[in-house]
């Protein structure tokens, strides 16, 4: 596929303060982010020849809309991987979204990245366990079933099915799902209480790692989230 | 990968000799060709992964196509898909290491790319089987179970698949 170039419309000195503009990009692509190696991003002050030797494309799905986003890189080792990449891109279902353009300083590394998640319409969120007791009866219905050749089960269903029974940890999902219910009340909302119930983490501190955005309400929630865990570890199975 | 439980509809087509039985052999005939689409289909950019029909909730009026006779049916149910988000946590296994990171599988997704750079402190050795070290000794070799964190997704069109970018960097990342 054609690469994009990277120097953008408008003749901006790119040599001197190291500014990217990257030009619009395909609807498809929510925050992939291309990876080069440190070697090439050293050969010129040039951002545009930094990205020729790679091999995956950069696309921005803020850029959806036209309009150029800039990044500063910081001006050491012309290391690429930790370089002003703006990761804010995504919104799933391909809506348009706009380009956070002031958003400078992002890294790939980016701890705090936030869950994003956006239900379909007609869609209900499952926790992986819920998913897990539905896929079980469906296995089990699978035997009688295919004795028809004509029936047909999608390519994932085997796959999906060993991935549930891999992260399987409660005796059943509804005592999970009603301890994690009443973490809605203090603002927990359903993205992150899903998540929570699939990792099954065994102390806060591992939860507020990995879902950061939890922090922001933390005087609010620690305690809650602190009795929601003791209250799964009595609901868990013993694997 | 966050589990949905949707409520599509879709157009299912029969044939006319599925049609001249009886009444029961009918739904029989449309839950097997709903099956058969589904599956087809694979997965879609706004719900993610097929994976399962669980239920058939109505069946429309079925139209006539005038020229082969075949009949459209309407039909409404519910499934289940899988689609990767933003920023959750996930584990996967090690697929394939290379220089410039490691590709896992989890699930029904076989493109998960974990860039070296992200995986902090460790390294790539080579050899006939490559790994990556880090200072602890702690190893990521082919088949780790590794927990990470989905950096952004794309929808690959063509293949009706999702490609993920990964991370390690955070606590409570890395191998299981």
């Amino acid at each position: 596929m054609g690469r994009k170039s990277l120097k953008g419309k408008d003749s901006a000195p790119v040599n001197k303060t190291r500014h990217i503009q990257v030009d619009s990009s395909d609807s498809e692509y929510e925050g992939f982010v291309d990876e080069r190696s440190p070697a090439s991003a050293k050969a010129s002050g040039k951002a545009s020849s930094d990205l020729k030797s790679g091999k995956k494309k950069v696309s921005f799905e803020s850029l959806k809309t036209g309009r150029k986003t800039s990044f500063e890189t910081p001006a050491a080792k012309g290391d690429w991987g930790k370089g002003g990449k703006d990761f804010n891109a995504g919104k799933a279902g391909g809506k348009g979204s706009l380009p956070q353009a002031t958003a400078v300083k992002p890294r790939l590394t980016e701890i705090e990245l936030k869950l994003e998640l956006e239900l379909p319409k007609n869609a209900r969120l499952l926790m992986d366990c819920e998913a897990a007791e539905i896929l079980q009866e469906i296995e089990e219905h699978k035997t009688i079933l295919s004795e028809d050749p004509k029936v047909k089960f999608p390519e994932s269903f085997n796959k999906v099915l060993q991935y549930t029974k891999f992260g399987g940890h409660y005796i059943n999902s509804q005592s999970a799902r009603k301890v994690l219910e009443t973490l809605k009340i203090n603002g927990v909302n359903d993205g992150e209480i899903c998540m929570i119930g699939n990792i099954c983490p065994e102390t806060v501190e591992e939860v507020y790692a990995l879902l950061p955005s939890l922090k922001a309400n933390k005087h609010k929630n620690e305690g809650p989230i602190r009795e929601v865990l003791a209250s799964l570890a009595k609901v868990k199975s013993s694997k | 990968m966050v589990f949905f439980e949707v409520e599509m509809q879709w157009n299912v087509l029969i044939s006319p000799n599925e049609l001249d039985a009886k009444g029961l052999l009918l739904q029989k005939a449309i839950i097997v060709h709903l099956m058969e689409e589904f599956a087809n289909r694979k997965a879609s950019k706004e719900h993610g992964y097929y994976v399962a029909v669980t239920s058939l909730n109505s069946v429309g009026e079925g139209k006539v196509r005038g020229l082969t006779g075949d009949v459209l049916f309407p039909v409404t149910f519910s499934c289940i898909t899988q689609k990767p988000a933003k920023g959750e946590i996930l584990q996967g296994s090690v697929e394939k290491i290379l220089k410039h990171g490691i590709f896992l599988k989890s699930g029904p997704m076989e493109s998960i790319f974990l860039p070296e750079k992200t995986m902090k402190d460790y390294r790539y050795v080579a050899g006939e089987n490559p790994v990556f070290l880090n200072d602890k000794h702690s190893k990521l070799e082919k088949d780790t179970i590794v927990r990470f964190k989905v950096l952004g997704f794309k929808w690959l069109e063509y293949d009706r698949q999702f490609q993920l970018l990964a991370t390690l960097a955070g606590d409570f990342l890395g191998p299981i």
